[in-house]
């Protein structure tokens, strides 16, 4: 019976070390996907001059991710209520795993997005990359070293909790 | 120059039954109109694509465009937007302002810099090379005329900014609306005679190019539309060409029209070229080169009468020298499209040109 319960103590304590670290890794997976996105978004704008809509679903396309971005992009901006940049903001919303110091360098490309010339447009975009590149790296040093600590304590809890069980 | 023989084969020959009819004798012949909307029973189609411009206007605007009677609304041809002023609405019985819940008596500079975001997507930059030239067309090739401050670099307009009017102008198919032209075209020596439709703005000159091509195109002849505008294939969200065009029409859509023709001639093998809106100097000689190399063209220039040209270099020298062997002149008399002359080269002298 003690067995069992230690066992039931030692998976909750790894569920919750994995839950107490999953928005630090979330975080790493967000930034590393909007890393790419960006990376293809520049020659869909500079390069095959798409509408900004199609530019931004055709380099989103392959992570899930930005599934509810794009499709409350689409709401807001079929609705004409305001400007893309509005749009854009409010859509980063919908990106689970962004922390409010990133969304802050995307929300001013989505400002400036679709309001100039291609080439002032990729300058914009590698601008925004630069920063989700160190917020990136930022994540992975310190985000993802807290994710593990805090995982690695959580189960040592568990593994504490067991040892006074028995 | 020589006309490009007629191809033979299975392909419905719709223009050879139209030729048949009896040819109505030209110069100075009675005025015809083709109906640019055409009335119940006519035979005649509006084609192609179904999508309104005004349906890519935001609210309230477009609330207001599609709550009016469906007579108005099948005739409007224009609606301006100038800041400081009301919205206009134009149509064949004149003006008047666009009133209804939320549409400002006076057009404020933010909405009309908010419709034109609207109207281009939020992508400046796909349409920057539209509009250094003061335009953007819209899928359906309705094309709007931006009135704005020219931003001048190096002699050439680098970008616009301080948008204060849209003109949106409503380009409408007709099917069926150049058949009796062709009749009026008369013998060019057995070949495809090379036309060139001449008319003030207005005056239904894309429609009928377009009708025209149709034509062609449904008949065999491997047509190449250089649309530099995208008016006449009246570009689709998918690239296809938004109206019919015909079954061996290819369009090269947005391409400058003197490298266009380039391109069509050394790839596309066509009998028959057509461009919109002739007037460049480039654009001129790539015509000329066109027809040196046995294929028609089938173009429009904007003037009011034959002697207008006269004053154009290159474009009178090319019909001193047989480039082109009609000149249709169209005005707006009896409404839009009315031919007013099929002009054969003997009809344009040196007192005229």
């Amino acid at each position: 019976m003690k067995g069992v319960g230690a066992l039931m103590v030692m998976v909750a304590a790894v569920a919750l070390a994995r839950l107490m670290g999953r928005p630090y890794r979330l975080r790493v997976r967000a930034l590393e996907a909007w890393q790419a996105c960006l990376a293809r978004l520049e020659p869909e704008i500079g390069w095959r001059q798409l509408p900004i809509r199609q530019a931004l679903a055709r380099a989103a396309a392959s992570d899930p991710l930005f599934k509810p971005v794009l499709a409350r992009l689409n709401t807001v901006l079929d609705g004409q209520e305001g400007g893309f940049g509005d749009a854009f903001g409010r859509a980063l919303e919908e990106m689970p795993g962004l922390w409010a110091e990133d969304r802050e360098p995307l929300t001013r490309l989505g400002r400036t997005l679709g309001e100039s010339a291609a080439g002032y447009q990729e300058g914009h975009i590698g601008m925004a990359r630069g920063e989700v590149e160190r917020l990136l790296a930022a994540a992975r040093d310190g985000g993802l070293k807290q994710a593990k600590l805090v995982e690695t304590l959580v189960a040592l809890g568990g593994v504490a909790v067991v040892i006074a069980l028995m | 120059m020589t006309g490009v023989s007629t191809p033979t084969g299975q392909i419905p020959s719709r223009l050879d039954e139209e030729s048949a009819r009896p040819s109505l004798a030209y110069p100075g012949c009675p005025s015809h109109t083709y109906q640019m909307s055409p009335p119940k029973g006519s035979g005649l189609d509006v084609g192609g694509a179904e999508v309104e411009p005004w349906q890519y206007l935001p609210n309230p605007w477009r609330r207001h465009v599609a709550g009016l009677s469906k007579e108005e609304r099948e005739t409007l041809e224009e609606i301006r937007f100038r800041v400081g002023r009301p919205v206009f609405l134009y149509g064949p019985a004149g003006h008047r302002p666009l009133t209804g819940e939320g549409v400002a008596e006076a057009v404020a500079g933010e909405e009309i810099e908010r419709v034109f975001a609207v109207l281009i997507d939020y992508s400046l930059y796909a349409r920057a090379d539209e509009l250094r030239q003061g335009f953007v067309t819209l899928p359906g090739g309705h094309r709007v005329g931006v009135v704005a401050r020219a931003v001048v670099e190096k002699g050439a307009v680098e970008t616009v900014r301080h948008i204060c009017g849209l003109n949106i102008r409503w380009a409408r198919p007709v099917v069926g609306g150049a058949a009796s032209l062709w009749a009026r075209l008369g013998e060019t020596g057995g070949g495809l005679p090379s036309v060139l439709l001449l008319s003030p703005p207005r005056c239904g000159k894309t429609t009928l190019l377009r009708d025209l091509v149709r034509q062609l195109g449904d008949r065999g002849f491997r047509t190449v539309v250089v649309d530099e505008r995208s008016e006449i294939g009246g570009a689709g969200a998918d690239g296809a060409p938004g109206y019919p065009v015909g079954l061996h029409t290819d369009v090269l859509d947005a391409w400058p029209k003197a490298v266009g023709i380039q391109v069509a001639l050394r790839t596309l093998g066509p009998d028959v070229i057509a461009v919109d809106e002739l007037g460049a100097a480039e654009d001129c000689a790539a015509v000329e080169r066109a027809r040196l190399a046995g294929v028609a063209v089938l173009a429009t220039v904007h003037g009011g009468s034959l002697a207008d040209l006269a004053d154009h270099p290159q474009l009178s020298r090319m019909l001193a020298r047989g480039v082109f062997d009609r000149v249709v002149v169209l005005s707006r008399r009896r409404g839009p499209g009315t031919v007013e002359r099929v002009c054969a080269p003997g009809d344009w002298d040196r007192s005229e040109l």
